[in-house]
């Protein structure tokens, strides 16, 4: 079968084929992110500090459209950290004004403080283009694999040889 | 007799049919026909075309963000989806199955394409060919893998070659001692290492149609006395 490979037009075919799966897959996430409007529009929780809400693991699906009213206090919001790139899911607990200039103040609902030492350095309050989405759906404990996966970087290599592998020597 | 020194799997229908759709382009070629690949090459310049608006739309999103790229990216996605769409038609609804497209030095044009169902190992292929003058014509050949896989799963060629040259007309032309006149014979000649295989369809026939053996056709190795003598073996 591996002879079959001496083709260089097959070759090329089944390099395709493992081409289009990974920009299937990459068009599928970018057409999300258009939609939703958000640079990330699923995220995986990371630290526990909105328990009992979502643990470790849990996938939150954003959405960062204001269509029906803007972002008011208790929408559980997705922000990062001006210079980090780290996203923080935390809940809006005081807005000071209205419109896309209203201050916006978060605390996670497991935290005893709320955010102001989270922010930058200067960074009192939120405002809303710092916000990446408000979280409308969630499924506990799938994301845990990508926890994993920037845990150990390494297995993100391993699984992407292993996909590559299985799609050029398979032809079906 | 061309034997494979590679062996396939006979339980997998995949291996069954993807070893036989390389043997066609490998024996036309051989006879002389000219492959034209404007099938194949459409499908990989769609599908490259797409790869590429996608490594696109990558390398600025990772160069310059989300914000300022949303509005290229928003279109890229539309046309990789386009694209993508019209690949997907084209390997379904163009392409269909087709194993092979090629044009003899006579300028008349063969079509091949294969199919198989899933759980029978018969080999369904469908050959179009047009000929000088415009006759465009059909002809559908339906042959179990057996034919020409052993049992261990080498690829034997002389049976397969033999099916391509008796059921079309312009690959028999091109390639006259492999087509083979009469019904063709799924029982084997157990005897007869000794004996090559025309000699072997050839005494077959001879035994069912009790013709003699100068009748018959196609049998290049056809002796005059050796009938009784064959009919005693058998």
């Amino acid at each position: 079968m591996l002879s079959a490979l001496q083709n260089p037009r097959q070759a090329a075919a089944q390099i395709l084929n493992f081409g289009l799966i990974l920009s299937t897959a990459f068009m599928m996430w970018k057409g999300l992110s258009v939609i939703a409007d958000s640079p990330s529009p699923i995220v995986v929780v990371l630290s526990g500090s909105m328990e009992p809400a979502f643990q470790r693991g849990d996938l939150l699906f954003l959405w960062n459209r204001n269509w029906f009213e803007e972002t008011k206090v208790g929408e559980i919001v997705v922000y990062n950290v001006k210079g980090k790139d780290i996203p923080i899911v935390h809940r809006v607990v005081r807005k000071f004004g209205v419109g896309d200039e209203a201050k916006l103040l978060t605390k996670g609902d497991n935290n005893v403080a709320d955010d102001t030492e989270l922010y930058a350095r200067g960074q009192d309050y939120l405002e809303r283009k710092d916000i990446i989405g408000s979280v409308v759906a969630y499924i506990p404990f799938v994301g845990y694999v990508t926890i994993l996966l920037s845990e150990h970087p390494w297995l993100k290599t391993v699984m992407l040889g292993i996909m590559g592998l299985v799609v050029v020597l398979q032809r079906e | 007799m061309a034997v494979s020194t590679e062996k396939i799997s006979v339980h997998s229908m995949a291996d069954l049919k993807n070893t036989s759709d390389d043997a066609i382009p490998a024996y036309l070629n051989s006879l002389k026909f000219t492959q034209s690949h404007t099938l194949s090459d459409t499908r990989l310049a769609l599908g490259y075309s797409a790869f590429v608006i996608c490594a696109a739309t990558f390398y600025w999103d990772y160069k310059l963000g989300f914000e300022s790229t949303k509005h290229y990216t928003t279109i890229a996605v539309a046309l990789y989806a386009l694209l993508n769409g019209i690949l997907t038609y084209w390997i379904w609804g163009v392409e269909r199955g087709s194993v092979y497209i090629g044009t003899n030095k006579a300028g008349e044009r063969i079509e091949v394409s294969s199919k198989t169902e899933k759980y029978t190992p018969i080999y369904n292929l469908s050959v179009t060919t047009v000929r000088k003058g415009g006759k465009r014509e059909t002809v559908s050949i339906k042959k179990p893998f057996n034919a020409w896989f052993d049992k261990a799963g080498h690829f034997v060629a002389l049976p397969f070659q033999q099916m391509l040259a008796s059921g079309v007309k312009v690959v028999g032309e091109a390639d006259p001692t492999k087509v083979v006149e009469g019904k063709k014979k799924v029982a084997k000649v157990e005897d007869g290492e000794t004996q090559s295989m025309d000699e072997k369809w050839a005494s077959l026939l001879a035994e069912s149609s009790g013709v003699s053996l100068d009748d018959v056709a196609a049998s290049p190795a056809a002796t005059p006395g050796g009938r009784k003598k064959r009919g005693k073996k058998a």
